[in-house]
């Protein structure tokens, strides 16, 4: 009888841990090769079709084996498809392919390549994001009922196993000993007193030797009720001989009362289920860091394809950002050429206006939804990143320049400024030199809080190592240097 | 035996219980692999298959078991996805696995061809247990289900339950339990000591896992308590023969203590050992005090790498079989498997087009590409096994006078011409006795040969040019024979590495050799390799005063070529890179 079994359910995975252990070790190399692979625009290309291949080197996974040298000492070989030779025929030694080398081709195989190793765009973005965050995030919130922390709230008489607690469950027990059992054997000191009294009264006036009973406390009733035990059965001894009927009935009566309270007590359990004690917990709500980033395009006639193009993979990256590293992050996304709106976020990156380029109105927005949604500037830690092509109207310069120092710069964790620019601008070794380039870089140079970057991209690969360069984990001493470090310029 | 028509019969029995009767393998499944099969209305029968897959298993074993008396194991049949055969994949094959990266690099590098559409999944996996596992992929056709059922449910099965060396050397009631055992082991020790600590040993492990197998079952080294006794004995002789007088008269007395000294911490002579893990296992001075060595093995208190690294050698020898037997295995298989799928058509339980189908599929595994081709990877153990096998049926049949000639002197060629054996006899005696290096120098007839076009070149370093020494004429069929036999000598492809001498007394220093066939030396991998030996064998933080040698040695000179050893010697010294004068 055959036995078939399925097993194509649940059964997936069982390398898992492996895998683990693998990515782990490979996860420096992954990055490296990931580094070297967004050099180019194809590889973030690959990343936003879903998955990138990157090469491991060999040297990194190797496992040593013992092996020969397959250049050392004499051999022969066997291969099959003979079509030429004859006996005795001479075939010159080559590097791999032709000749008579097959079988070393095969011995040493692709094995000595690079690995590819395929990363899912969520992998990739782990390694591009594994060491940013947002800079100055240290403004906490009121609470939130979605984010609470659970907290110790006293003991109550039902819970889950694991989170008995003995020490009150044992006191428990010991009150409920102390009620139940006590009771009883304060019923069986009292027979055994009654048993006594009548025994003695046999003995008195003679001077038989009787045992000595410890005093009777609150807390020695077993010690007590031992005593007493023994030395009723050492006068039951004594006056067997002597005892009348009556009183040996009413002494026989008292012992069987005293055995169906032993019982009785016998019955009480060690522990029941009412002394257990369970210690609880509420869930209380937390303050959190909540945040919310602005992200203003310019999408004016002046901005080409490529650059809107440069642009939304800045803020791609960081909405994805955002989104896997912070729960409680805003996006607030607003368009722009000579005049700002507020858009969501399929507008955002695929509609499509035209217009010319003014910056301030976008500015004075962003103030606006500041003050009107987010005017609670404890509670939330607020960024703006701003790609232009720079190409503002001249007269709107002052308006930028006042807007930003008034308004934007003080209520801003921190504002980040991507200029985008064409590959075949020319020399692009200086920094652009566009009316709001020089505009916002006098704007930093006045602004005492170190809370501003800006950065040049003409490139898609520009715009992931913008993004990098802007969101890159600063040590405390990083943000507390100069604005020299924040005015870099890529390319 | 059974002819075809009986066979039929029982089968037709067996099929009469279904709705679709005989055209059962030639309609689909209802639904799902695992959908019960229709009934035929009245059918009371039970305790038969109820699954498409159940009922493919006993129809090809009525056939397997009847006509050609097939020794096999029970079959477990497993329906699995292609996730499950990658990961078996990833697991050569096991079952189950620890927890190791390399597994993970394996698991990685599988999916990414299987993604990219590289590696076609092998229809099939089997495991050598009892039960036999064979693992089908859901993604079968009908015909590939009954083709892996036959291939590997009785071909590989047949293989695994008769030839000596799955006999001999595994337990294929034990590897189940092994495994568990190991992975639990894995997991435990990385929970008490530390991922990285145990990744170490494992790793380490690796590198030896070529040289953890006994070849041969020849008496293993002596125990340790072998080795107690026998210091024991000494020590009491030494105190029976002890005499007084004569102490006084000719010796001093501190010279008896000396004797007693050596008593206790005499030299223990060993015999060569192939099995290096396991010599490690026993004797490592990082493991072992000097006075306890290896007197703790498989008992409580044995630390947990040794244990390790016995567990993994005890896993090296089970695949040991496998790794000697892949052409006859496949061959075998394959042989199996193309008469079973035959038989089926020719009692019409499978049309023309399955037919077709199978033919196509029964091609694509079996093909051998030249040398010259940029697809060749060496030979393809499926090809040559199969050509052998059928090559056999053929000489045992029609032999012509060629055969006659290079097989006359063969018992089992004698025989059938006596009549006192036939095909499957001999097929039979084969699988049981045989390993692919026998096998194909008892085996491998001319017409083989020419038919793969078979060559020998030789390759020597000192030479500009290699030489064709021998092709398919009848000057070379002998020398293309016994190169291709020696090919599949282990001893030739994997280099002779023994353990030859342990300092036991002074610095606990470990001797290996490496015996140099043709001057074949050891690749530059190797210094790495001992890294690893020299880890399991005494480094440790501190660093360690027990070193580890290797000496090439050539096999016909007795000649030292190449010298290795860790730690690095001093005074310039480089190790191993130093030619002898």
């Amino acid at each position: 009888m055959s036995v078939v079994i399925d097993t194509r359910t649940g059964a997936s995975g069982k390398n898992r841990a492996s895998r683990q252990r693998f990515n782990e070790r490979m996860r420096k190399s992954a990055r490296d090769a990931l580094e070297r692979k967004l050099g180019d625009s194809k590889g973030f290309k690959d990343i936003l079709d879903g998955g990138i291949d990157v090469p491991i080197p060999q040297r990194d996974l190797k496992q040593p084996r013992i092996g020969h040298n397959p250049q050392k000492g004499s051999k022969d070989y066997v291969l099959p498809g003979n079509k030429k030779y004859r006996a005795n025929d001479g075939i010159e030694r080559q590097q791999g392919g032709g000749g008579g080398r097959g079988r070393k081709a095969s011995d040493s195989g692709d094995g000595e390549d690079d690995f590819e190793w395929h990363l899912s765009q969520q992998e990739a973005l782990d390694f591009l994001m594994e060491e940013l965050e947002l800079p100055h995030m240290h403004k906490k919130g009121g609470a939130d009922a979605g984010h609470t922390k659970p907290q110790r709230a006293g003991f109550v008489s039902q819970g889950m196993p694991n989170r008995v607690d003995l020490v009150r469950s044992f006191s428990q027990r010991i009150g409920r000993d102390l009620a139940v059992n006590g009771a009883l054997e304060r019923e069986i000191i009292k027979m055994y007193e009654q048993k006594q009294s009548v025994l003695l009264g046999y003995l008195e006036g003679t001077d038989e030797n009787v045992p000595d009973l410890p005093a009777h406390t609150l807390t020695n009733n077993i010690q007590y009720m031992d005593a007493l035990r023994s030395q009723t059965d050492f006068l039951n001894d004594l006056v067997a001989d002597e005892i009348s009927d009556d009183d040996e009935a009413l002494v026989a009566a008292i012992e069987n009362r005293i055995e169906d309270l032993e019982r009785r007590r016998a019955g009480v359990p060690f522990l029941t289920e009412k002394d257990l004690r369970y210690r609880n917990y509420v869930q209380v709500p937390q303050p959190v860091t909540k945040a919310v980033m602005f992200c203003i395009m310019d999408v004016s006639g002046s901005v080409t394809e490529e650059m809107k193009n440069n642009s939304k993979v800045f803020y791609w990256l960081l909405y994805k950002f955002l989104q896997s590293k912070y729960d409680h992050v805003e996006t607030v996304f607003i368009r722009h050429t000579h005049e700002a709106e507020e858009v969501d976020h399929d507008n955002f990156f695929y509609s499509r206006v035209t217009g010319g380029t003014v910056v301030s109105p976008a500015l004075r927005l962003t103030d606006e939804i500041i003050k009107k949604r987010y005017s609670n500037v404890n509670e939330w830690n607020i960024y703006a990143a701003h790609t232009c092509d720079g190409d503002n109207t001249s007269s709107d310069n002052n308006a930028v320049t006042e807007l930003m120092h008034e308004t934007i710069l003080p209520q801003c964790q921190g504002f980040f400024y991507m200029e985008v620019g064409t590959d075949d601008d020319s020399d692009r070794s200086k920094e652009p030199s566009t009316n709001l380039w020089r505009t916002y870089q006098r704007v930093m140079k006045a602004n005492k809080l170190e809370n501003m970057w800006m950065a040049y991209s003409a490139k898609v690969e520009d715009s992931v190592r913008v993004f990098r360069e802007f969101f890159k984990k600063r040590g405390v001493h990083q943000t507390q240097n100069k604005q020299k470090a924040a005015a870099f310029n890529i390319a | 035996m059974y002819s075809n028509e009986e066979c039929m019969k029982e089968i037709r029995e067996l099929l009469d219980n279904y709705e679709d009767g005989l055209n059962i393998f030639k309609k689909d499944p209802p639904g799902d692999w695992m959908a019960p099969l229709a009934r035929k209305e009245g059918s009371t029968a039970d305790n038969i298959p109820e699954t498409w897959m159940g009922l493919a298993e006993a129809v090809i074993g009525i056939i397997a078991k009847k006509k050609y008396d097939l020794d096999t194991y029970p079959n477990v049949m497993k329906l699995i996805s292609a996730e499950y055969m990658i990961d078996a994949y990833t697991n050569v094959g096991m079952p189950k696995n620890y927890t190791h990266w390399s597994f993970g690099l394996d698991h990685a590098r599988n999916e990414a061809q299987y993604r990219k559409g590289q590696m076609g999944l092998a229809y099939e996996i089997v495991i050598n247990t009892n039960p036999c596992e064979v693992y089908n992929m859901d993604t079968n056709s009908r015909l590939m289900m009954l083709l892996v059922t036959a291939h590997a449910g009785f071909g590989h099965n047949t293989f695994f339950k008769n030839n000596h060396l799955f006999t001999e050397h595994t337990d294929a009631e034990e590897i189940n339990p092994l495994l568990e055992r190991l992975k639990r082991f894995v997991k435990e020790c990385e929970e008490k000591y530390g991922i990285q600590e145990v990744e170490d040993v494992l790793s380490a492990c690796h590198a030896l896992e070529s040289h953890a197998v006994n070849r041969y079952s020849r008496p293993r080294a002596k125990s340790p308590k072998e080795i107690r006794e026998q210091i024991e004995e000494r020590r009491k002789f030494l105190e029976q023969n002890y005499d007084h007088l004569l102490e006084v008269t000719t010796r001093k007395a501190a010279s008896a203590s000396d004797d007693f000294k050596e008593a206790s911490e005499v030299d223990i002579r060993i015999e060569r050992d192939e099995n290096l893990l396991r010599f490690i296992a026993d004797y490592s001075p990082k493991y072992h005090n000097a006075n306890e060595v290896a007197s703790r093995r498989g008992k409580p208190g044995e630390p947990w790498q040794t244990q390790l690294m016995r567990m993994i050698a005890d896993k090296s020898q089970y695949f040991y079989p496998q790794i000697q037997t892949k052409v006859m295995n496949e061959g075998c298989a394959s042989f199996w498997h193309y008469r079973l799928l035959g038989d089926m058509y020719d009692m019409d339980l499978i049309d023309d087009g399955m037919y077709m189908e199978f033919i196509t599929s029964h091609s694509g595994v079996l093909t051998q590409r030249d040398f010259d081709s940029k697809y060749y990877s060496g030979f393809n153990p499926y090809k040559l096994g199969f050509e052998i096998f059928m090559d056999i049926e053929r000489v045992c049949n029609n032999p012509t006078d060629e055969d006659k000639e290079w097989f006359g002197k063969a018992q089992w060629f004698q025989d059938v011409q006596a009549g006192k054996a036939d095909w499957l006899s001999v097929m039979k005696d084969i699988v049981v006795e045989y390993r692919d290096e026998t096998f194909v120098s008892q085996f491998l007839s001319p017409k083989v040969i020419r038919e793969m076009s078979l060559f020998v070149v030789h390759d020597d370093e000192m030479d500009d040019e290699m030489v064709v020494t021998a092709i398919h004429n009848r000057a070379g069929y002998e020398k293309v024979r016994d190169a291709l036999a020696d090919h599949y000598n282990l001893a030739n492809r994997t280099p002779q590495i023994e353990v030859v001498d342990y300092d036991y007394s002074r610095n606990r220093a470990l001797y290996l050799e490496h015996t140099v066939h043709r001057g074949r030396e050891l690749d530059d991998d190797i210094n790495n390799v001992l890294q690893q030996v020299w880890y399991l064998w005494s480094a440790d933080k501190k660093g360690s005063i027990s070193p580890v040698i290797l000496n090439s040695v050539d096999s016909e000179t007795g000649e030292q070529i190449q010298s290795y050893a860790l730690p690095k010697r001093e005074e310039g010294k480089q190790p191993g890179r130093k030619r002898q004068p």
